[in-house]
């Protein structure tokens, strides 16, 4: 099977990019690949990428050099085609969509990938038929603004396929779509090929990690450890990431006078090499699109505590089995399943080995063949389509 | 590490005090309690040194200073510049100057990762910020600036 992702930049860091050509990487063995990246800003990509699939960009972005003026003209001009709404519409231009229409346009037969709302919205639109056509999203239906699920709603039933990333995002699809044309399915991010040491859970080390922004919550997080630390002053708290927010949440550290408590650790590339170390996992977040970072966690063998926040954490964690899930914000609740934890050894075991367990299904052995049988059911019943009529 | 040194457990920089808790590492000493002290000592003129008293029990140390104490000594940061000094434990055996820092743990980059908050000394010349921190090689010192540059 040909199968094409198309990334808005495959060269830059983030969650997508890193999932997308993980997953490409997945699919190469048996199948053609291919990544095309609308932009390109370096000279390699910064994720590791297989080395069975092609890469090549629309738009190359890198060092001063002599470019032709007509691009120049197009490039600094706001793009028609994307909505404004969409998060990322600063970085399209009228260059970016001459230049995926004109590739979208130039496909005949196969899979085509696309990874987020803009690229998915022009697919939709400008992709010829007999293309199987699978729209990726990465965030859910909600988190986006009420302009840009309008123009979803509108042209996403050209798709062949909207995949969310967990069953809550998929029914809203359904009910936003309406029964129209696309065929919504849920298909999880898989695990990043990795060394996995197993915790043994006996440190006095809680470990949260994620990017240092409001959505991740660490602030909230912060405020509950203060009255943990104050009944256990032996354990700390280690958070992991980079962020805007970082000079923010340093003086609420220093405020609450947790200095000696709770550590802005900085940000890491080799986070299965800090997991390891911990007695459980919090994730604070007041919203996720998936909470992948969980199923890193579990995959360790930590239990997990998190804030059942829209979308993600209610599907990866049982409460009770795995993990433990807090009222989103519940700040008392929070610090209270985390003492939990602290106190009863028996059961941070007992929760830590069924997480380890229950992360087994986000092993990429089992996420890459649900993407194979969509693949192949779509494409069939598109080549069945033509003999019906 | 050879003559030993005293690891950090804690420190507290609270209600215009700064106080140390820790353990003496790779030295031997009695057993009991017994009085110490903590010097501070300005970096760039290594004369000036203040003294106060620490307490010790068994391995076990902890010592505490006024704010207004080293902000009164730090006379070149009243007037503008940054002074930093370096923290040493003595102990009683004529062991001098054990540094003060934190080395037993697996944190790097702690001049980053474990920040504490600045306190403000009064003198009767002006106003210091007083903040310890941790250095590259993880010993602890204090860093005077003017409080209102």
């Amino acid at each position: 099977m040909k199968i094409r992702y198309l990334l808005m930049n495959a060269y830059g860091v983030g969650g997508t990019i890193r999932t997308v050509m993980n997953q490409a990487g997945a699919m190469a063995g048996d199948h053609d690949v291919e990544l095309v990246s609308v932009f390109r800003t370096r000279d390699e990509p910064k994720f590791p990428l297989d080395p069975r699939i092609r890469l090549h960009a629309l738009i190359d972005l890198r060092g001063p050099r002599w470019r032709h003026p007509a691009r120049t003209w197009f490039h600094n001009r706001p793009s028609r085609l994307v909505p404004p709404s969409e998060v990322r519409y600063a970085a399209f231009s009228r260059l970016s969509d001459r230049k995926i229409v004109r590739y979208l346009q130039s496909l005949h037969g196969g899979v085509l990938v696309t990874t987020r709302p803009a690229l998915n919205l022009l697919a939709a639109r400008f992709a010829r038929p007999g293309i199987v056509r699978v729209a990726q999203e990465h965030m859910h239906l909600r988190s986006h603004k009420p302009e840009l699920a309008a123009e979803i709603v509108r042209w996403y039933p050209n798709m062949d396929a909207v995949v969310t990333l967990t069953y809550t995002d998929a029914a809203e699809y359904m009910a936003a779509l309406d029964g129209g044309g696309a065929r919504v399915a849920t298909i999880p991010n898989a695990l990043s090929p990795a060394e996995r040491a197993p915790a043994t859970r006996n440190s006095k080390t809680i470990i949260a990690a994620g990017r240092l922004t409001r959505q991740k919550g660490f602030d909230l997080l912060i405020e509950a450890f203060a009255s943990v630390a104050g009944t256990h002053p032996d354990w700390q708290l280690r958070i992991y990431g980079d962020g805007k927010e970082r000079g923010e949440l340093q003086r609420l550290i220093h405020r609450l006078h947790l200095y000696n408590h709770v550590y802005l650790m900085g940000g890491t590339t080799t986070l299965e090499k800090e997991l390891p170390k911990g007695a459980m996992f919090v994730l604070s977040s007041r919203a996720e699109g998936f909470g992948m970072v969980l199923t890193e966690a579990m995959a360790h063998g930590l239990p997990v505590v998190s804030f059942d926040c829209p979308n993600g954490p209610a599907e990866i964690i049982s409460h009770e089995q795995d993990g433990l899930l807090v009222p989103p914000g519940d700040l008392a609740g929070l610090a209270a399943a985390i003492e939990r934890l602290i106190i009863d050894t028996e059961q941070r075991h007992a929760l830590g080995t069924s997480a380890l367990a229950s992360a087994q299904r986000y092993d990429m052995s089992w996420i890459r063949p649900q993407w194979e049988q969509l693949f192949t059911e779509l494409r069939n019943s598109q080549t069945r389509e033509p003999h019906l009529e | 590490m050879a003559h030993g040194h005293a690891e950090i457990h804690q420190v507290w920089p609270k209600d215009g005090r700064v106080r140390v808790v820790g353990r003496i590492v790779d030295l031997d000493l009695p057993t009991g309690v017994a009085a110490g002290s903590l010097t501070l000592t300005n970096r760039d003129r290594p004369h000036l040194v203040v003294r106060c008293p620490a307490t010790l029990t068994g391995r076990r140390f902890e010592a505490s200073f006024a704010v207004d104490l080293i902000a009164s000594a730090s006379a070149a940061a009243v007037a503008g510049d940054q002074e930093v000094w370096d923290l040493h434990l003595e102990v009683p055996g004529g062991h001098s100057g054990l540094r003060v820092g934190r080395h037993l743990d697996d944190i790097p980059n702690k001049k980053k990762v474990m920040t504490f908050p600045a306190q403000v000394g009064g003198t009767a010349r002006g106003f210091v910020s007083v903040k310890p921190y941790y250095t590259v090689e993880h010993n602890l010192s204090l860093i005077c600036r003017p409080a209102q540059p």
